[in-house]
């Protein structure tokens, strides 16, 4: 039994675009607003999660019926992803071991 | 029917992830950005690509979410708590997301609304297009393909190459991530640290 027995009809793409695109600007907010880095770390991670969104969305409804290349794109994102998501982290760990403090607006070790 | 399910899980993904980039408790956002990423799972299932679900579970839930938890401990535990969260660019911010939002959506209309134009002057021209912009608005349902037994040749016979330098990426990513946060020596005990020595450690990386 398959997911299409179950539901005989779609969620349009467009839905998916949509509710991506609101996804990635909630994220985009938390970026710019936010003062941690962890926390913009965060909305990255959102951010990132939009885009998958996007790509899964985009196989489904694609040119030729069978394709799985979005799907897998999205594997490689994901992977992109995650190693950003160690390094960042990494960084912010070291980084408040050397400055103690994580907020954004205090590192200036580079306004010379 | 289908779509009930999607908006039961739409809402509140993005309920919980202004939660999670409002909320003053650093350690309540990494746990709405657990439920949000869940959330997400369930809509790759309900996109027929159960690969992507179960990916998204291990990984981003088992995983980052974990890490992210561990960094808030580590960081956490030296300051005490977390006062002011945001900058004072909050309301910009705000402008900022929402532009961006109608950007967007300006562009998927016009292109829409391009296609079919293309499509209606031109019968058989574009049909490729045509079936896109139609697949974008319908609601059809999807010919049975199976993305289980499908995936893997894909990625392991045509993609085997970007397959390799993924596993490469993470190697370095690894290694870099241990020698970052490598705990440095503790020679200048409390007081600050030049400026140059950091700068250095980092870059061996």
């Amino acid at each position: 039994m398959s997911l299409n027995d179950i539901f005989p009809e779609t969620v349009p793409t467009g839905y998916y675009l949509v509710f991506a695109a609101l996804l990635f600007c909630i994220g985009l907010f938390g970026l710019v607003s936010r003062r941690n880095a962890i926390g913009m770390l965060l909305s990255i991670e959102l951010m990132m999660n939009a885009v998958n969104v996007n790509l899964a969305a985009f196989s489904r409804s694609g040119l030729e019926v069978g394709q799985i290349q979005g799907q897998l794109l999205v594997v490689f994102t994901v992977t992109v992803a995650v190693a950003e998501a160690a390094v960042g982290l990494a960084i912010i760990v070291a980084m408040f071991k050397l400055r103690k403090t994580v907020n954004a607006d205090e590192l200036n070790l580079l306004r010379g | 029917m289908e779509t009930l399910v999607f908006f039961g899980l739409a809402v509140p993904i993005l309920v919980l992830a202004v939660v999670v980039v409002t909320t003053p408790h650093i350690l309540r956002a990494v746990v709405s950005l657990f439920l949000a990423l869940v959330g997400v799972a369930g809509l790759f299932f309900l996109m027929r690509a159960p690969i992507l679900g179960v990916m998204q579970l291990m990984i981003y839930a088992g995983g980052v979410v974990v890490l992210f938890a561990f960094a808030v401990m580590l960081v956490r535990r030296v300051t005490g708590e977390f006062v002011r969260q945001q900058t004072g660019l909050a309301g910009p911010a705000l402008v900022v997301g929402l532009l961006f939002f109608v950007v967007l959506m300006g562009i998927g209309s016009g292109y829409l609304a391009g296609l079919e134009d293309e499509a209606a002057a031109a019968g058989s021209v574009h049909p490729v297009s045509r079936d896109l912009a139609e697949r974008l608005v319908l609601t059809d349902v999807p010919e049975e393909i199976d993305p289980v037994e499908d995936f893997s040749p894909v990625m392991i016979r045509d993609y085997v190459i970007p397959f390799e330098i993924a596993s490469i990426l993470l190697l370095v990513a690894m290694i870099g991530a241990v020698l970052v946060g490598h705990p440095l020596e503790q020679k200048h005990p409390g007081g600050e640290i030049e400026p140059e020595e950091p700068a250095e450690e980092g870059e061996g990386a």
